[in-house]
């Protein structure tokens, strides 16, 4: 298939899926906080500036009518422009859904945490964190969750570059008779740190 | 079977009661390591805790030892390249992660699978949710102090994993399931072995609870142990077993209604009370419910293909797709973001067990330094889940 004819299709493909309207109730409740905002396949998509989030996570989350309460999941997601952070909200009890998502400058992002609003997002907010360098403000204790402490950037971002060296791995092959897999662990201290190792 | 609680022998040994009660001599609080090499933290968890006697003031965990960096390998490998990978991070419920990411790639380029292909994928899950009750069931006996029942439950997940084996070739980590399919269909026998393992183990079932359930010494360990209300687990999204041992009927399979579910019997078992014992009868029902599903699976189960074809190069289009499952932790989702290539531009998992570990620092502020491990093997996590 020539590029083009795939393009085409792709497309074509993309037409195919109707964005309708936001439900009146959505629509009027956040006014014009929402700066983005459509339904596709019965899921209700709403794009928010950073400053308006707090206030739009309350109002879905809380203070509608059948409010969609259960925050099932936050994630971060590099969109090559921008840095998006992606809040799934359900109505308990229910599949109906609202995907809230904030885009943020890929310099310096920045959004309020939304631990206030559920203690969910606390562990969410810091994996985000550390993947993508979002800085969550107010948020109650922004330490790093899985990633070793001397990890340098944001390895989820698409940007990041494999470490050409690791203090602990070499390039030395592990088996002579396999010249191609490399990745020994290293014996002897890192330089700077061979106390900490002796201890 | 109504419980009857044992409700009077509670004063004997209080696990919640609050710390005015022993301020007679003035202690220091003491700061302790529990983990990573602990026998009872079920993998590599680390729990700092401040200590005030035997109760516990604070408890901060630290995860991240078993980070494999699921999601970024997810970004580098093609669509069908990830299936095996999936299998890998909840290893105890290998065959719904496979299932929970199938299903999302098919659902983002709009693939129908046969009928067949639905009943084999909803028997594995449901065989692999079995086994995986099994090793929760064993383990909490094992952290309370009973190694008898462990043996006797990896009796009966040795038959499942035998039929796993005879099915896929693996024991652990299947890769049976394949987008748009399966790897191979049923073997033969495979439907008699089933029926025949369905037929005995409800009564394995009520040999466990004599052993282990209506034990008194294992009731009095549980029974109020690690309370969790309908509040905090509103707090914390707490799902499957754990939100439903608190009262709330919350399961993905009758929510969502995925797959072959709708047209199927069973029950959602839940308990009032919200402490360990009540999320443990849950889960021994809901054992009980999969052996239901199961006999219906055997019985409508259809024949025909069980593979559609599916282009070598997959290229969904542009979009996205948020698609949930209940595991045996709770609920399992899978959030996937092509862009219109090859390799996914985006996975991430909504793992239960990470969403539900969160709770245990307020469910075990107050509690003994002992009680930590039951609550821990309540909420039966997974660390390779937790840490990806």
């Amino acid at each position: 298939m020539s590029e083009e004819q795939d393009k085409g299709q792709k497309e074509e493909e993309a037409a195919r899926q109707v964005v309708e309207p936001l439900p009146e109730q959505i629509a009027e409740a956040l006014g014009d906080r929402v700066s983005e905002g459509g339904v596709l396949d019965g899921v209700v998509h709403i794009t928010v500036p950073a400053e308006e989030l707090a206030d739009a996570l309350r109002i879905v989350g809380f203070e509608i009518e059948n409010s969609y309460s259960h925050l099932s999941d936050l994630c971060g997601v590099d969109r090559a422009d921008c840095i998006e952070v992606v809040y799934h909200l359900f109505r308990p009890m229910s599949d109906e859904a609202v995907v809230v998502r904030v885009k943020l400058p890929r310099g310096n992002p920045q959004v309020p945490t939304a631990t206030e609003l559920w203690d969910t997002a606390n562990w969410a907010e810091r994996e985000a964190a550390e993947m993508y360098g979002v800085t969550f403000t107010g948020h109650p204790d922004p330490r790093p969750l899985l990633l070793p402490e001397d990890i340098q950037g944001h390895p989820m971002r698409k940007d990041w570059e494999y470490p050409e060296e690791h203090p602990y791995l070499s390039r030395e092959p592990l088996h002579e008779d396999f010249p191609d897999v490399v990745g020994r662990v290293r014996v002897e201290a890192p330089p700077g740190r061979e106390e900490e190792i002796e201890e | 079977m109504p419980v009857v609680r044992n409700g009077g022998r509670r004063d004997a040994c209080p696990t919640t009661n609050s710390m005015e009660t022993q301020t007679a001599l003035p202690t220091e609080e003491l700061l302790i390591n529990m983990g990573p090499q602990h026998p009872s933290t079920h993998g590599v968890l680390r729990l700092v805790l401040t200590l005030d006697g035997e109760r516990v003031v604070e408890a901060v965990p630290h995860i991240g030892y078993l980070h494999s960096s699921m999601e970024k390998i997810a970004e580098a490998s093609t669509y069908q390249q990830y299936v095996p990978y999936a299998d890998r991070y909840d290893y105890l419920n290998a065959m719904g992660n496979e299932f929970a990411y199938v299903r999302a790639v098919e659902k983002l380029c709009g693939i129908e699978v046969t009928p067949r292909c639905e009943y084999i994928r909803v028997i594995m899950a449901e065989m692999n949710r079995i086994a995986s009750h099994l090793v929760y069931f064993g383990c909490l006996g094992l952290d309370s102090g009973a190694w008898t029942p462990f043996l006797y439950c990896f009796r009966e997940r040795e038959v499942v994993l035998q039929l796993f084996e005879d099915t896929s070739g693996q024991r652990l980590l299947y890769h049976y399931l394949r987008i748009g399919g399966l790897r191979n269909d049923l073997p033969a026998h495979f439907c008699d072995k089933l029926a025949e393992f369905l037929d005995y183990f409800p009564d394995r079932i009520k040999e466990y609870d004599d052993l282990l359930t209506y034990n008194v010494i294992f009731r009095n360990r549980l029974e109020g142990t690690g309370q969790l209300s309908q509040e905090l687990c509103r707090r914390y999204s707490i799902s499957g077993p754990n939100v439903r041992g608190s009262g709330i009927p919350y399961d993905v399979r009758r929510v969502v209604g995925y797959s072959i579910y709708p047209q199927l019997e069973f029950d959602i078992p839940t308990q009032e009370e919200g402490d360990a014992f009540a999320r443990h009868l849950v889960r021994v029902e809901e054992m009980r419910q999969s052996v239901r599903i199961l006999k219906q699976c055997l019985e409508k189960l259809p024949e025909g293909e069980i593979n559609v074809k599916v282009p070598r190069k997959l290229k969904p289009v542009v979009g996205e797709v948020f698609e949930r499952l209940e595991s045996p932790r709770g609920e399992l989702g899978c959030y996937l973001v092509s862009d219109g290539s090859e390799k996914p531009w985006r996975l991430h998992w909504r793992a239960p067990s990470f969403y539900n570990l969160q709770v245990l620092p307020e469910l075990v502020r107050g509690a003994y330094v002992a009680d930590i491990v039951i609550i821990l093997g309540s909420i039966d996590i997974v660390l390779p889940d937790i840490d990806r």
